[in-house]
């Protein structure tokens, strides 16, 4: 536009010195001839006019007016044609007059006008440099843009290299990982289906096409429903199906694995195991099933349970055939071993009686091997149950020790108790079993030590569930066992191989049934040792703290030796040899007996007189023990609360309760033996008697007192009577409200010393009490005495009264 | 052609004859002769003539046909000016031009190759008044081909510029 503009200027000014020749050359023509020549000079001082009007106003012309020659060259030539226009536009004659000046001013003009002229040529010129300049920047930037551009695409072009390659590796990559779900899925051992939201099946790999008999080709685009789920569990899964697609709600989806049925092509439905998740792929939701045929592993698992279930049916007919074996090899052993009682108390020579030692050890250690066998067998069928009652460490401990004494000391050992730390007293818990575990680890403990020690320490060594930790080791410094043989110990039937387990006398079952009564009680049992240096047993079991108000210590009940006066008794027993034992050893002890065959008979007789006590055999064909026993307690017979004792050839807890429930007041366990009746007479009746009188001891044991009377003259028993009445009256009185071993040690050995005494009299109320007193003292307690023993003492001094 | 010259003289009729013309499109015929002075003539290869092989337009004759004003800046003149006058297109249409170029000259003999291509509707127009006013030729008129430079940039072009001829007062047409 610049440019075409001062093109245009150029142009219009070189045209002005042009104009203004043709204008003056019109002057000359029409000075010669001004009738033809003054309409051509006019016209052509019309377009000098024009010519110049245009360079002075035009827009394009501005920037030329401000060069002061050019500016003063068009006013003149403006002021002359001003002036001339005037004659122009006059009369002919007026400006045919005029023509000379008009021509002589307009020929002044002349150098104005070339100037004007001149000044085109140099905008022509400079508008060519301005073009070549223009040309040459545009090329320049030309030249710049092009190499901008060749950059831009150079870039470009390795941008998209980087791209291609990016791409290229990521195809790869995709493709890679692509192959290797494929392969994954196609290798897969689980059938892998895969559907999408409408339920069309989108991938079925060869798992899935081995279980489920679809070609993969047959099985795309299908609906899985149709496929592959049994008819009757369409419409749960078309619920489900629904129910996710509408609510989101996933119970199936994602749960893992769950065991359902699938039907195969040929419509046969098996079991599988299934686990769907849902997946995002993109956009669209997808289904993948794992789906796993367990129609094999269903099968071993029952094959699995079947066998396993034929194993524990025949482990537990083994059992029970044991139990029942060596519950029946007990009826003939006590009939043996009850005649051989029997036999004792007849003529026989010195040898006749070695023979019947001989044989009475024999049987009563084969009787107890077969227990052995029964308690094992019994506990491992699980009719071993645990019994729960009150009873006394102290005691339970003491008796075992008292039971083994005689044989450590025929082995040269000593046998001590220590109580380690503060003990509870009473405890509650299945005391026979404790007894036993304890009674096989001291009786080995005596067995394989000779001229040395064995140590029971008893130790709490923690709190389990509101039960005290018992802790009781047996520690002997006997043979001791191999380290190899530490970890079999516990095992059934293990004798060892080595002096310890060749002088065992026994099935060795001991032990293990000590383990598991142990294990049956909450403990544990376990054995350090080393050879030559003696062994360390111990057992811990938790036992419940029990006030010492719900103990009772029937045990500890002395047993006379004979009764006091000849009973009335009435035997109901079928087996006839355990009829005659007992028939005899009742005999023996001077009692008046009777008999009957059975339940009915007994029933019978019971009603026909009044017998002061009545054993009754508890298993009896027709009418049983219980049953007796009921019509017996219901009737209104002579004998329908006479004491009746049990004969069973086992106490278990539940029978225990039994017999109770039946109305028997006591049991006695077979074999019977004389010193098993003695204790039945010379304790109070248990059981229900033993309920209404109350567990206290017997003020005096007139027993003891008339054993010390016979044996001193006569005079010098009443005077140590008296001093033992003073001496104790004196104690009574001295002692403090308050005991406890470490602030008043001399009252306690005070109390041990009264306590002596009291045995040596029969005072066995005060003396319990007293020894009550000790032991918790030595157990580190305070004890409150606080008068309590007073009343007892008094009691007992009045019943001594009259022995004086 | 002497009926045509008749009715020509009625300065209503010249009018319905001329809007018959526009409409009429390409008819062969004459034009009505002018009365005055002679302003522009046409001479070539058209169908309508008022002369001998040519016609002729005085400013009545002009102003008979459909006038159009223009207002747009010039590189010759300064501010916006208002053209008044015939559109190219229109006239070559009632001479019935049938080449395809002009050949323009002014009255000093400036002489100018127009293409016929040119005269378009909204195109350049032979004006005959400026602001107002006639033209006179001290200022380019009294016909001056003007080009709407403004509302079109491909008229702001040197070619264009030499081609705006002022002080015209013919056109030949040729092929």
């Amino acid at each position: 536009m610049a440019a075409s503009r001062s093109d245009n200027v150029q142009w219009s000014l070189s045209q002005v010195e042009l104009e203004y020749y043709r204008y003056e050359n019109n002057l000359l023509m029409a000075q010669e001839s001004p009738e033809d020549s003054l309409d051509e000079l006019r016209r052509s001082f019309d377009v000098f006019f024009s010519r110049i009007r245009i360079v002075k106003s035009g827009d394009a012309y501005s920037s030329i007016h401000d060069e002061p020659q050019i500016a003063e060259a068009l006013n003149s030539v403006s002021t002359y044609l001003e002036s001339a226009a005037r004659l122009m536009d006059g009369d002919d004659q007026t400006l045919v007059a005029a023509l000379p000046t008009l021509l002589s001013n307009a020929r002044a003009l002349h150098a104005q006008l070339r100037a004007i002229s001149l000044r085109g040529i140099m905008v022509s010129a400079a508008r060519s440099d301005q073009q070549r300049e223009d040309i040459s920047h545009t090329l320049l930037r030309l030249a710049a843009g092009t190499l901008f551009l060749i950059f831009a695409l150079t870039a470009l072009l390795l941008w998209l290299i980087h791209l291609t390659r990016l791409n290229a590796r990521r195809e790869q990559q995709l493709k890679r990982s692509s192959q290797q779900t494929e392969a994954i899925v196609a290798t897969s051992l689980d059938a892998v289906i895969v559907a999408n939201r409408c339920g069309q099946i989108i991938e079925f790999n060869g798992a899935a096409e081995q279980i489920f008999g679809y070609a993969r080709a047959e099985a795309i685009g299908q609906p899985m429903q149709e496929l592959i789920i049994p008819d009757d569990l369409r419409a749960r899964h078309k619920g489900a199906m629904e129910r996710y697609l509408r609510t989101g709600e996933k119970r199936f989806l994602g749960a893992g694995r769950i065991r359902l049925r699938a039907k195969r092509k040929s419509g046969a439905v098996f079991p599988v195991e299934v686990s769907v998740s849902s997946v995002l792929a993109g956009k669209d939701e997808i289904f993948v099933s794992y789906i796993r045929d367990i129609t094999k592993s269903l099968e071993h698992e029952e094959a699995l349970q079947r066998a396993r279930d034929d194993a524990l049916v025949g482990e537990r007919a083994k059992t029970q055939f044991l139990a029942v074996m060596s519950h029946e090899m007990r009826t003939p052993l006590n009939g043996l071993l009850g005649t051989l009682e029997l036999m004792d108390d007849t003529a026989l020579t010195p040898q006749q009686r070695k023979y019947l030692d001989t044989m009475r050890v024999s049987g009563r250690l084969l009787l107890h091997h077969v227990n052995d066998v029964l308690q094992i067998s019994r506990s491992d069928s699980g009719t071993e149950t645990l019994s729960e009652a009150p009873f006394d460490i102290d005691t339970t401990v003491a008796e075992i020790v008292e039971s083994q004494r005689a044989l450590a000391h025929r082995n040269g050992n000593i046998i001590r108790t220590e109580r380690i730390g503060a003990l509870p007293r009473a405890v509650s818990g299945d005391e026979r079993k404790l007894r036993q575990i304890l009674l096989n680890l001291v009786g080995n403990a005596v067995k394989f030590t000779t001229d040395g020690t064995i140590t029971i320490e008893i130790e709490r060594v923690g709190q389990i569930r509101g039960a005290a930790m018992i802790e009781f080791r047996v520690i002997d410094s006997g043979i001791g066992i191999a380290e190899a043989d530490l970890a079999r110990i516990f095992d059934d039937f293990v004798t060892l191989d080595t002096t310890y387990g060749r002088r065992a006398e026994g099935t060795g079952l001991g032990l293990g049934i000590a383990r598991r009564y142990a294990e049956a009680m909450g403990g544990e049992i376990g054995v350090e040792s080393e050879e030559g240096e003696g062994c360390a047993f111990w057992l811990r079991v938790p036992l419940t703290e029990v006030t010492k108000a719900t103990t009772t210590e029937p045990a500890q009940e002395p047993v006379p030796r004979v009764a006091a006066k000849p009973l009335d008794i009435l035997i109901v027993e079928d087996n006839e040899i355990n009829r005659f034992v007992l028939r005899e050893l009742l005999h023996k002890m001077g009692h008046r007996v009777d008999e009957a065959h059975n339940g009915r008979d007994g029933v019978d007789k019971a009603a026909s007189r009044h017998y002061d006590v009545i054993f009754m055999d508890v298993s009896m064909p027709q009418m049983d023990g219980f049953e007796a026993t009921h019509a017996i307690r219901s009737g209104n017979g002579p004998s329908h609360a006479t004491r009746i004792v049990a004969v069973t050839a086992h106490a278990l807890p539940t029978e225990v309760a039994l017999f109770e429930a039946a109305g028997m007041n006591d049991w006695v366990i077979k074999p019977v033996s004389r010193q098993k009746l003695q204790a039945l007479f010379g304790a109070p009746p248990t059981a229900t008697a033993r309920k209404a009188t109350g567990a206290a001891p017997r003020t005096l044991d007139h027993d003891a007192l008339q054993e010390l009377r016979d044996s001193l003259p006569a005079g010098s028993f009443a005077k140590l009577l008296r001093g033992f009445m003073e001496e104790t009256d004196a104690a009574i009185a001295a002692l403090p409200d308050r005991v406890s071993a470490s602030e008043t040690p001399e009252a306690v050995s005070l109390i041990h010393q009264t306590a002596g005494a009291c045995g040596t009299f029969g005072a066995e109320r005060l003396r319990k009490a007293l020894s009550g007193i000790e032991t918790r003292c030595k157990a580190g307690e305070t004890v409150e005495i606080d008068g309590k023993l007073t009343p007892i003492w008094n009691e007992t001094r009045e019943a001594l009264r009259p022995l004086l | 052609m002497n009926f045509e010259l008749r009715i020509g003289r009625g300065g209503i009729l010249q009018a319905v004859a001329f809007g018959c013309l526009m409409c009429g499109g390409a008819f062969a015929g004459t034009l009505p002769t002018p009365q005055s002075n002679v302003l522009l003539t046409i001479a070539g290869e058209i169908a309508n003539t008022n002369a001998e092989g040519r016609a002729e337009f005085d400013m009545a004759l002009l102003q008979t046909l459909p006038a159009v004003t223009i207002r747009t800046n010039t590189i010759w003149t300064e501010g916006v000016q208002e053209f008044r006058g015939v559109q190219l297109s229109d006239l070559l249409e009632v001479v019935g031009a049938q080449g395809d170029m002009i050949y323009a000259t002014a009255v000093n003999d400036y002489a100018i190759e127009i293409p016929v291509s040119d005269g378009v509707d909204g195109g350049p127009i032979i004006a005959y008044q400026q602001n107002g006013q006639q033209m006179s030729v001290r200022t380019q008129g009294p016909l001056w081909l003007v080009y709407p430079y403004d509302a079109n940039a491909a008229y702001q072009s040197e070619v264009i510029y030499s081609r705006s001829i002022w002080q015209l007062v013919r056109m030949d047409i040729s092929d």
